[in-house]
C-alpha cells in the first residue's frame, strides 16, 4: 500500500511584517511559521490586530512581507512584483469576502463567469462550469439574478461559486459569515464542508465567528502577530 | 466583451446622476454648435457684403499706393490687364478706379474721405451700387460734377440729396484742388463707417481734376467663386507688377474683427468644453470613490491594470457619448431652424452697423465643421476619462476591499 504525498500549499518561514506609516512602527506579524496543506478546512482566530489579516493578505498576495518567506501554491510570493502577484492571484486562489463584494451590474452567472473570462477560458467551458457551481451552491434557480435581488446568504454563496470558478489551489475567506444570519451560515458552512470533503479543496478562514471555528478541522490562534495555538480536531 | 457590457451597465447605476451629465453634455453641445454657426453665419454675411459692396475679392494697386494713398501711384497697362481679366471665365467683373482722399465741405461741417472715381457700369457690375442707393439717381441727371454719397455721410454733414458740398484734395502735382459736386444719390450698405467714408464720382471727372489722363491706380475684381481667389491672384500676379491683394490682405481690419472674434468664440466654446470635461471628471471620481470596494475586488480576483483602466475609460466613455449624439442633433436643429427664420438683432443695430454687420443673423454651420466638432468632443472625452481611469489605478486592493 503507497501513501500519496500531502503536498503543502501554504507555507511560511519566518513571516514578518511592520506598518510604518506613521512614524511609529507597528509590528502586525512577528515571525509566523504555517503550513497549511492541500484539502484543509481551517480557521484562522485571534482578537483584533492580532495579525489575522495581515497574514491572510500575504498569502493571498495582497500585501508584502517585510522579512521572512511565503511559499504559496508552489511559487514563492514574497518579492513577486505587482503585475506577477495580479497574475497569482487569478490562477491560485480563490476570495470569499465579508461583504460578498459580487460585481452588482452582472447576474450571479456573469459574476462566477467573469474570472473564467479573465482567465481566458472558453464560452463553453465558462457556461458549463458556472452552471455546475451555482447548482454546487444551490443557486441554479437564481442564476439570473443580480446581486441586489438576492439575500445576503445568496449571494455570499454566489461568492463561494466564483471563488471556485477559476480552479484556485485554495480559498481565503475573509470572516465569510460576519454579515449572516445563522440559517445562512450554517447552509454556507455545509457547502464549503462538502466542497472541501468532495472536492479536495482547500479552505482558510479569517474569523471570530464560533460557529466556524466549530466546523474547521484546525484552528490556528494568533496574538500580537504570533501563533499562539494550532489546534487540529 | 464582459469589459464593455460592465462598463455599459454601470454608466446605468446611478441613473439620475447619468441623466444630469448627460443633459450637461447635450446642453455644452447645443450652446458650442449654436455658438459656432451664430458667429459663422454673422461673419459669412459680413464677408459676403464687403466682397459684393466694397472690397470685391481681389485688389490691384500700385505697390507704392497704399504707403500715403498718393493718386500719381497708377497700375501700369490698367487696360490691357483688365481686357485680359474680362476674359477669364472665373472673373465676374472689374472696375477699374481712381481713388484720392480729400476733405468735404458743407456749409455747417467739414469731414475727411475717400473719393472713388468709377465708371458707372464697371462699378455697378462689381458692388453693385445703384441697389444699395436709398434715394436719387444712380449717376445722372446733372450737368455739375455728381455724386453718390452714403446716408451716414449726408447725416454727418447735414446734406441731402441735390446739395452741393465742396471736394478738396491734392492733385498729381500737389496743388489743392476743390471741387463743389452735387449729391445725386444716396447710398446705404450694413457698413456705416464705409458709408461715411466712401463717395463715388464719375471716374473721368476724377481723373482730369487729379491730372491722371486716364490712368487708374485701383482695380476691384469681383469672381463668380470664392474659392478661386488665390488661383486668380496668383495668376494676376503673373500679369503685372502692381501689388495683388486678396480682399483679407486689402481689407485687414474685417480679417483682424475675424480673427478676434473667432479667437473670443474659441475662448469660450474651449470654456464650455472645460466645463463639461470638469463635469465628466467630477461624476467619475465619484463613482469611483463610491466603488473603492468593489474595485478592489476586482483586483484582488486579478483584474489587471490594464483592465481596470480601460473599464473606467470605456464607462467615461460611454456616459459622455449617450449625450453626444443628442446634442449635435439637437444643435443641428437648431441652427436649422434659425437659418430659416432669421435671428434679429436690430436693439444692437448702431454698433453692428459700426461694424459693418447686419440686424438680421442667420445661423449656419457647414458639415466639416460637425465633423471637428465631433473629433474635438471625443478627444475631450477620452482625456476626461483618463483622470477617473487613473484614480482607479492608485487603489490598493488590500486596503481597498474593506473599505466601508
Amino acid at each position: 500500500m503507497t501513501q500519496t504525498a500531502i503536498r503543502p500549499v501554504i507555507e511560511t518561514r519566518n513571516l514578518s511584517k511592520t506598518y510604518d506609516s506613521t512614524g511609529v512602527p507597528v509590528h502586525a506579524l512577528n515571525g509566523v511559521d504555517l503550513v497549511i496543506e492541500e484539502g484543509e478546512f481551517t480557521a484562522i482566530v485571534g482578537p483584533s490586530g492580532s495579525g489575522k489579516t495581515t497574514l491572510l493578505n500575504i498569502i493571498g498576495g495582497l500585501d508584502n512581507a517585510s522579512s521572512g518567506s511565503a511559499h504559496v501554491a508552489d511559487q514563492e510570493i514574497t518579492g513577486m512584483k505587482e503585475s506577477q502577484l495580479i497574475d497569482f492571484r487569478l490562477h491560485n486562489i480563490g476570495f470569499v469576502f465579508q461583504a460578498y463584494n459580487l460585481i452588482p451590474v452582472l447576474t450571479a452567472k456573469e459574476n462566477v463567469e467573469f474570472i473564467m473570462l479573465m482567465q481566458k477560458r472558453s464560452k463553453s467551458e465558462r457556461e458549463e462550469r458556472s452552471s455546475a457551481l451555482l447548482s454546487a451552491v444551490g443557486l441554479q434557480d437564481q442564476a439570473n439574478k443580480r446581486p441586489l435581488q438576492m439575500s445576503g446568504g445568496q449571494q455570499q454563496r454566489v461568492a463561494v461559486a466564483r471563488a471556485l470558478a477559476s480552479r484556485p489551489r485554495f480559498v481565503l475567506a475573509d470572516e465569510p459569515t460576519a454579515n449572516l444570519d445563522s440559517h445562512s451560515t450554517s447552509n454556507l458552512l455545509d457547502i464549503m464542508a462538502r466542497l472541501n470533503k468532495e472536492e479536495n479543496m482547500t479552505f482558510v478562514f479569517s474569523t471570530h465567528d464560533q460557529r466556524v471555528i466549530d466546523r474547521a478541522r484546525r484552528v490556528i490562534t494568533l496574538e500580537d502577530g504570533r501563533i499562539v495555538s494550532d489546534e487540529r480536531k | 466583451m464582459m469589459l464593455i457590457q460592465i462598463a455599459w451597465r454601470n454608466v446605468w447605476r446611478n441613473k439620475g446622476r447619468s441623466f444630469v451629465v448627460m443633459m450637461a453634455m447635450i446642453v455644452g453641445i447645443v450652446s458650442t454648435i449654436f455658438l459656432m454657426a451664430f458667429s459663422w453665419g454673422m461673419y459669412e454675411y459680413r464677408i459676403d457684403e464687403a466682397i459684393q459692396k466694397e472690397s470685391s475679392h481681389l485688389q490691384v494697386h500700385h505697390e507704392k499706393f497704399k504707403e500715403a494713398f498718393e493718386p500719381k501711384y497708377t497700375i501700369a497697362d490698367h487696360q490691357q490687364l483688365a481686357s485680359k481679366l474680362r476674359s477669364d471665365k472665373r472673373v465676374e467683373s472689374v472696375s477699374e478706379r481712381v481713388v484720392t482722399m480729400g476733405m468735404a465741405q458743407s456749409s455747417r461741417s467739414s469731414l475727411g474721405v475717400r473719393i472713388i472715381g468709377v465708371d458707372p457700369a464697371q462699378e455697378d457690375a462689381t458692388t453693385h451700387l445703384s441697389e444699395s442707393l436709398t434715394q436719387g439717381e444712380y449717376f445722372t441727371g446733372t450737368k455739375a460734377v455728381p455724386v453718390v454719397v452714403g446716408e451716414k455721410f449726408a447725416e454727418k454733414l447735414k446734406l441731402g440729396l441735390k446739395k452741393k458740398p465742396v471736394l478738396q484734395f491734392q492733385n498729381i502735382h500737389g496743388e489743392i484742388v476743390p471741387v463743389k459736386v452735387k449729391i445725386v444719390g444716396l447710398y446705404k450698405t450694413n457698413n456705416s463707417l464705409f458709408d461715411q467714408m466712401n463717395l463715388f464720382i464719375p471716374r473721368d471727372k476724377l481723373q482730369e481734376l487729379l491730372g491722371l489722363g486716364n490712368e487708374v491706380n485701383e482695380m476691384a475684381i469681383l469672381l463668380h467663386d470664392s474659392k478661386d481667389v488665390e488661383a486668380v491672384k496668383a495668376d494676376v500676379e503673373g500679369e503685372t507688377t502692381a501689388l495683388v491683394e486678396t480682399w483679407k490682405e486689402a481689407t485687414p481690419e474685417l480679417a483682424l474683427a475675424i480673427d478676434s472674434f473667432d479667437k473670443s468664440m474659441a475662448v469660450l466654446v474651449a470654456i464650455i468644453f472645460l466645463a463639461v470635461a470638469f463635469g465628466i471628471i467630477n461624476t467619475m471620481l465619484m463613482a469611483v470613490l463610491e466603488r473603492v470596494r468593489e474595485i478592489g475586488m476586482l483586483m484582488a480576483v486579478g483584474m489587471n491594470k490594464a483592465r481596470v483602466f480601460t473599464m473606467f475609460m470605456l464607462e467615461t466613455i460611454f456616459l459622455s457619448l449617450a449625450g453626444a449624439p443628442i446634442g449635435i442633433g439637437l444643435g443641428w436643429a437648431l441652427v436649422a431652424w434659425t437659418n430659416k427664420v432669421g435671428i434679429n438683432l436690430s436693439m444692437y443695430g448702431e454698433g453692428l452697423s459700426q461694424m459693418g454687420f447686419s440686424n438680421m443673423v442667420y445661423p449656419s454651420l457647414p458639415t466639416e465643421q460637425y465633423v471637428i466638432l465631433t473629433i474635438e468632443i471625443l478627444v475631450i472625452v477620452l482625456i476626461s476619462s483618463l483622470v477617473p481611469a487613473r484614480r482607479s489605478l492608485k487603489l490598493n486592493p488590500a486596503t481597498a476591499i474593506r473599505k466601508i
